[in-house]
């Protein structure tokens, strides 16, 4: 190695190689392309509601690209986000006990049914550009990716070993050094694995949040969204597979240009075997001498900043002289008045803009949802749990299945919306059935990768054990692998009911061709509302189904989960 | 050191607590104690003595509930530079290379990036493992690891350096030949390192390092005795006076056990609230066997036996404790010798020794003759745990209070006096499956 290296400088004295052209062209088209999507963002409203979504198959690659842009900066926010909320929480007694709680309800709460609300304020506050609604398309990106992010980090931020903290405290880190050179690498696995996951699911919200409806105004931001939209409208099949393959590429590049690298990264220093990542564009980098010398000497730059001491001699953060049972009362007292004002809004909502048989009628269609969503949890459970558990004891299946598995995850079931209207308009089916498919489609996946991770994780010798005891496959069942994946297994069923119900909201209510097909439920109350402008309809519908989330996951998933965990955690 | 050396590092009236909402459980009791210039010092005792904890208020980790430590005169408030600290599991950073976790130790320290990277380097010769500097810390083994750990820590050109269990996740063979490196490192005594503190539950560890040996006793932690070592020879297992160290050192630490127990040549019963002592049943079974099986007199010395069997000092001291608050063996002056009923257990079936033992146990354990009044008199004849705990509550953390419920289950359900039930958490008199 050492005398390669040493033939190389020595022979080779030009400055850049053949290496360098390639990668800085690819930073230059990115940033270049970048820069100008970013400036279409603040065209004048008129100009886009003027512009026809073509179908085009030529558009098909500019549209791809401005969601792209649209996830990656949702993606960038979400980031910000998590590591200032993230971290805050960690450090905070006082603002984890407001900020955990809070993401609890947010990840589980129906954004989608936001989305109109959000528009109007943002359309308001960028008069006559389009750049109000790209924000609220963002932001509704934003609100699919970042719950789970932030969880994974404050929850890395959490486990943290003692140690490295002592570390930090005895060498006089600064808490600037300690959060990028200790905290950030250390949450880095999860955190990445979370983004990876973020992006997949955000694809079914692109699909949804590019169209947006609101009084006068039929919005529909350039991109793959508004194309599928609009081949949904005009019935047209074939624009469906070619918006499927634009996205299945967008898939491959956004693994290949941002994940793989970072799990290059990770491997380096993670002590799993047989896990080597690899990726090109780390590879080609570090064969550049001009790019990888910009890199070197940006890093040295950033490291010196980094190692600036601070005038002021630190530690003791947070150290507060006060009584700590004081300030916990303060904070009591701030969480109870929170909660009884947002209580009294909604209570004012419910008595002054809607009557009291509307409101009953609506808990009633939000039973009606339920129904559909328990009935499809279990149809799916009894499918996925045996798929989950046979590739998860499989030596090799996992290696194999899960990056297809990754792939359907992050398909957008609104593609599969035509299809399913085709089948029930064609052979006359009952829409409130045949519908309900479509609401778990996009979130049955949690329960097979939870299915699968918690097969993984089952300890060898407890699987040689019930081998050498010779149990019937029944019995094995029994003693081992359902006891074993129910932690896991029910972590997946309480992530894809909260996506089920955000799912209603598009799911009970499609239009294909011309042609609109309704199951009655909460969901389709809501987007119904949402068409004929009725926001206090839309309001109550929203808030109802919110109470059903956090009453179901507070009074039903919450304690179970808490006796799964206690009862079989290995 | 002949001539009395100036104070380093003083600490005064130590006290530490660990919080609970109503009852603070007491760690450390009192400690007062000061480093000299130019002395290595042993802190030596069981797991759970509070040394760990010690170290770090010295350090400036973490702050006593009352006392306080002093830095050259001045009073400590947060860590002090010019300290650096060893770890017990290295606490490298997995996605830092050799150099530049070395280099972390001297991050704050404002040096330029040419003047870090040559101390860094030379560090990590110091300790001989250059030609490692790219390696990440997942590519080398403990031993390796933990001279990376020193290496940081010696880049950071200490005064003194603090360690912290240093050896006691590596195995024998590895601990021994760094010890001897981080000796002859001493020896050279390069930059400003005046004094080194190690805390070790290994006597040998200590014999072979220390020129003081401060011993610890548990619940609460306090300093139980202090030995000064003034050996001029080579510190090896052939040297007599080696060994008579090492014997030494022994009988102070089986002596601060029975200290803390306040128990004298009468067997008496343990009291309700005191902790038990969590050695696997097995291994207490195998101990009296050995010994049942010595041929002079069943008598042992504690030095002896622990090397023979390859026992650390924690696990020795454990057991030894729970065999004589079950009245099945003695300790005095650093030997250990069986009683009638430790002979009797050793040599019965099975059968005949859960009889044996479950009559040891309500003799002399007062709890498990509590909780076996208790079921006898309740009319369902169950107890639940949580009433246990909130009774061993009201002396220990959370933890031990765990700990010694575990004991006690463990225990009574070898004795067949009682049985549990993890699911409903519930004591029983009778096991119905």
């Amino acid at each position: 190695m050492r005398l390669r290296r040493f033939d190389n400088n020595t022979a080779d004295l030009t400055i850049f190689n053949s290496w360098d052209i390639i990668i800085s062209c690819l930073i230059i088209v990115i940033f270049a392309s970048a820069a100008w999507s970013i400036t279409q963002m603040n065209l004048p409203l008129e100009k886009i509601q003027s512009q026809v979504i073509s179908l085009d198959i030529s558009y098909l690659p500019l549209y791809t690209f401005r969601s792209i842009i649209r996830m990656l900066l949702g993606l960038i926010l979400s980031l910000w986000f998590t590591l200032t909320f993230g971290t805050w929480a960690a450090r905070s007694f006082r603002a984890e006990r407001i900020i955990i709680p809070l993401i609890d309800i947010c990840q589980s709460v129906p954004i989608l049914g936001f989305l109109t609300l959000f528009s109007w304020g943002l359309l308001m506050l960028f008069p006559g550009s389009v750049l109000g609604a790209e924000c609220a398309a963002i932001f509704a990106i934003f609100t699919s990716q970042v719950w789970n992010m932030t969880l994974s980090f404050y929850q890395s931020l959490k486990s943290m070993p003692e140690e490295y903290n002592e570390l930090c405290s005895i060498y006089h880190l600064t808490p600037w050094q300690k959060f990028l050179r200790v905290e950030i690498p250390h949450a880095m696995p999860s955190l990445s694995m979370n983004m990876m996951l973020s992006l997949s699911a955000s694809w079914f919200f692109v699909v949804a949040s590019e169209v947006i409806n609101f009084q006068v105004y039929s919005i529909k931001l350039p991109g793959i969204g508004s194309y599928i939209q609009q081949a949904d409208d005009a019935g047209n099949l074939y624009a469906i597979g070619y918006a499927l393959l634009a996205m299945l590429f967008a898939i491959i590049l956004s693994n290949q240009l941002i994940f793989n690298p970072i799990f290059h990264w990770i491997s380096r220093y993670q002590n799993q075997q047989g896990q080597e990542y690899r990726s090109w564009l780390v590879t080609a980098c570090s064969k550049t001498k001009w790019v990888k010398s910009l890199f070197q000497s940006l890093s040295k730059i950033y490291i010196s900043i980094l190692n600036k001491k601070p005038k002021k001699q630190l530690d003791k953060i947070g150290n507060s002289k006060l009584n700590p049972d004081a300030i916990n009362r303060i904070w009591a007292f701030i969480e109870i008045t929170l909660v009884t004002i947002l209580g009294s809004l909604t209570v004012y909502g419910f008595m002054f803009t809607t009557n009291i048989n509307e409101v009953v009628t609506v808990f009633y269609f939000g039973f009606l949802t339920l129904m559909r969503i328990i009935t499809m949890l279990s149809i799916s459970i009894i499918i996925w749990v045996p798929v989950g558990v046979w590739i998860g004891l499989k030596k090799q299946a996992p290696k194999i299945c899960l990056p297809i598995i990754q792939v359907l995850a992050a398909f957008p079931v609104n593609l599969i919306y035509p299809l399913m209207t085709l089948l029930i308009i064609k052979y006359q089916l009952d829409p409130e059935i045949w519908v309900s498919p479509l609401i778990i489609l996009g979130t049955q996946w949690y329960i097979l990768f939870n299915v699968i991770a918690g097969t993984m994780s089952i300890p060898k010798d407890l699987k040689i054990a019930t081998q050498s005891l010779q149990l019937t496959t029944l019995a094995k069942w029994q003693s081992l692998i359902l006891p074993a994946i129910a932690p896991d297994l029910l972590t997946g069923i309480i992530t894809a009911a909260g996506g089920a119900w955000n799912a209603s909201i598009v799911a009970e209510y499609i239009t294909w061709n011309g042609k609109t097909i309704v199951a009655t439920g909460i969901g389709s109350y809501i987007t119904e509302a949402t068409y004929n402008n009725a926001y206090n309809f839309q309001a109550l519908g929203i808030i109802v189904m919110c109470i059903y989330v956090v009453a179901i996951n507070r009074f039903f998933w919450a304690p179970l989960y808490q006796y799964t965990q206690n009862r079989f955690k290995i | 050191m002949t001539k009395q050396s100036k104070a380093i590092l003083q600490a005064l009236g130590i006290k530490k607590f660990f919080k609970k909402e109503s009852n603070h459980h007491l760690v450390l009791d009192h400690i007062d104690f000061t480093l000299f210039e130019n002395e290595v010092v042993c802190l030596l005792g069981k797991s759970g003595s509070g040394k760990s904890t010690f170290l770090r208020i010295i350090s400036g980790l973490t702050e006593p509930n009352e006392g306080k430590v002093l830095w050259n005169g001045k009073e400590v408030d947060a860590p002090i530079p010019g300290v650096s600290m060893v770890f017990q599991n290295f606490a490298l950073l997995p996605w830092l290379s050799v150099l530049q976790n070395v280099s972390l130790g001297l991050d704050a320290l404002n040096l330029p990036e040419s003047e870090r990277r040559k101390r860094a380097l030379t560090a990590i010769d110091q300790v001989g493992m250059d030609g490692f500097e790219s390696a990440y810390p997942r590519e080398l083994s403990g031993g390796m690891c933990q001279r990376v750990g020193i290496a940081r820590a010696m880049a950071a050109d200490p005064i003194v350096m603090l360690m912290d269990e240093p050896f006691s996740a590596l195995d024998v063979l590895t601990s021994e030949n760094l010890r001897a490196d981080l000796l002859d490192l001493w020896e050279q005594k390069k930059g400003r390192l005046r004094s080194m503190i190690m805390v070790t539950h290994n006597i040998e560890e200590a014999a072979a390092m220390a020129d003081r040996i401060i011993v610890f006793s548990s619940d609460p932690g306090k300093i139980f005795s202090e030995i000064k070592v003034s050996m001029k020879g080579d510190r090896d297992e052939n040297n007599p006076e080696f060994r008579k160290l090492v014997d030494q050192i022994y009988q102070h630490m089986s002596q601060a056990q029975v200290k803390y127990k306040q128990s004298d040549i009468a067997q008496k019963t343990t009291p309700l609230t005191t902790r038990l002592p969590a050695t696997p049943l097995s291994e207490l079974t195998g101990i009296l066997e050995t010994l049942a099986n010595t041929d002079d007199d069943n008598q042992y010395d504690l030095s002896d036996f622990a090397e023979e069997h390859l026992l650390d000092v924690d696990n020795l001291f454990t057991a030894v404790e729970a065999l004589e608050m079950l009245g099945f063996a003695r300790v005095r002056r650093g030997k250990i010798f069986l009683t009638n009923e430790g002979y009797q257990f050793a040599e019965a079936d099975i059968l005949n020794r859960k009889k044996i033992f479950s009559t040891q146990l309500l003799t002399y354990i007062e709890l498990a003759r509590h909780i076996r009044s208790e079921l006898d008199q309740n009319n369902d004849h169950e107890i639940d745990k949580s009433i246990l705990i909130q009774k061993l509550d009201e002396h220990y953390s959370e933890e031990i209070s765990n700990e010694i419920f575990r004991v006690i289950v463990d225990w009574g359900r070898y004795a067949e006096i009682f049985a549990y039930n993890d699911r409903t958490e519930q004591l029983s008199l009778e096991d119905p499956k």
